[in-house]
């Protein structure tokens, strides 16, 4: 009797784990069509990597998208693989990028698209008020030093025409 | 005897086996479903976390006792990234010609240092540490976590652009503010301090 209720949970596992294994299989196929962007936020004018995969990974597939046109994904390392340039006139914006396989699958991602400004200088956030006595303080002494300098000259002068007098 | 020998393994046996089968749902089943919501799209986790685009409207750096709101700054006159007004001078600006914090490449937070007669948001630092983090709250309550590498000290025209503004690697944040020798009204401190950090976790606020 428990032998052979012990038997029937043994056989409703291995159903549960053949069931898994084959619900299990079909996805993992499934979700191996992806693209992906490196990196997915880009300055106009610069590069971008493109790392796909299709249920096939040995044959190429096409990637498009309005920030750069259609490129073709060629197979290395068991993915798909590609590097597109970003052209300079491309404006800012988020522009939608899509994988279409050979057998009609796809998958698609955002490609964000920067203007490349570069900020010319560092930022002036500062106004001086804990800038403290270095500056005051530098400027102090080299007042000092001149003012040392000058009055050692003067004396050493003095000095030599009351000797010369 | 047998009875107790078939006792024996088949109800470990059947017990691994129900675990093995709900494993392997869980494992192999979740793709399938968020690849079927998602359209279509589920690449292999990277070795740092990106996030989507989302202003920033908090920064706060613990270790430094820092809590500030963040607003948007575009460019001043002279090119160079415009700066809070000086009433908001206990505010953070995040340049908004650059990324977001979270998405690739380095956004950029500026904060003054200080004003005519005080301490402002930024004035301490250059006193952060390596590893220290910072944590910035953008608008979709997403709190980006991002860990200091480096703090640098640059003369205001040998500001190492494509250092500080050009890369695209992985998400990442720069703070800038004023520090060096103060050089009088009209010209201002005479470095700026910019600290490098990278984003290393995300979790919601």
């Amino acid at each position: 009797m428990s032998v052979r209720r012990s038997l029937a949970t043994a056989g409703l596992g291995v159903t549960l784990a053949v069931v898994a294994g084959l619900l299990g299989a079909a996805p993992a196929q499934a979700a191996d069509v992806f693209v992906d962007l490196n990196p997915s936020t880009v300055e106009s004018g610069y590069l971008v990597g493109i790392r796909a995969s299709c249920t096939d990974n040995t044959a190429p597939a096409t990637v498009e998208s309005d920030a750069f046109g259609t490129v073709e994904v060629r197979p290395q390392f068991d993915e798909l693989t590609a590097a597109v340039t970003v052209p300079a006139e491309t404006e800012a914006g988020s522009y939608r990028v899509r994988l279409t396989c050979p057998d009609d699958r796809s998958a698609a991602t955002t490609l964000y698209v920067l203007d490349p400004t570069r900020p010319s200088r560092g930022p002036a956030t500062g106004f001086g008020g804990t800038a403290g006595d270095d500056g005051a303080g530098g400027l102090l002494t080299g007042v000092g030093v001149i003012a040392l300098a000058a009055g050692a000259l003067l004396g050493v002068r003095t000095l030599r025409r009351r000797r010369s007098a | 005897m047998a009875k107790g020998g078939g006792r024996g393994w088949a109800g470990p046996a059947a017990i691994v086996l129900v675990l093995f089968g709900l494993f392997a749902i869980g494992s192999g089943g979740d793709g399938n479903w968020r690849d079927i919501l998602a359209g279509g799209n589920n690449p292999p986790p990277r070795e740092f976390p990106v996030l989507e685009p989302s202003r920033p409207i908090r920064i706060a750096v613990p270790s430094l006792d820092i809590r500030a709101p963040v607003h948007s700054v575009g460019l001043a006159d002279d090119g160079s990234i415009a700066v809070p007004a000086l009433h908001r001078h206990n505010q953070a600006g995040w340049y908004d010609g650059g990324p977001t914090p979270g998405q690739f490449g380095p956004a950029i937070i500026v904060g003054h240092a200080d004003t005519r007669d005080g301490p402002s948001v930024f004035h301490d630092l250059a006193d952060i540490e390596p590893g220290a983090t910072v944590e910035v709250t953008r608008r979709d309550r997403v709190v980006a976590v991002f860990e200091v590498n480096s703090v640098e000290h640059f003369g205001k025209d040998e500001l190492p652009i494509e250092q500080v503004y050009g890369d695209y690697a992985r998400p990442g944040l720069r703070l800038i503010t004023c520090g060096g020798e103060w050089l009088g009204d009209g010209i201002g401190y005479a470095d700026n301090i910019v600290v490098f950090a990278s984003l290393v976790q995300t979790r919601d606020s």
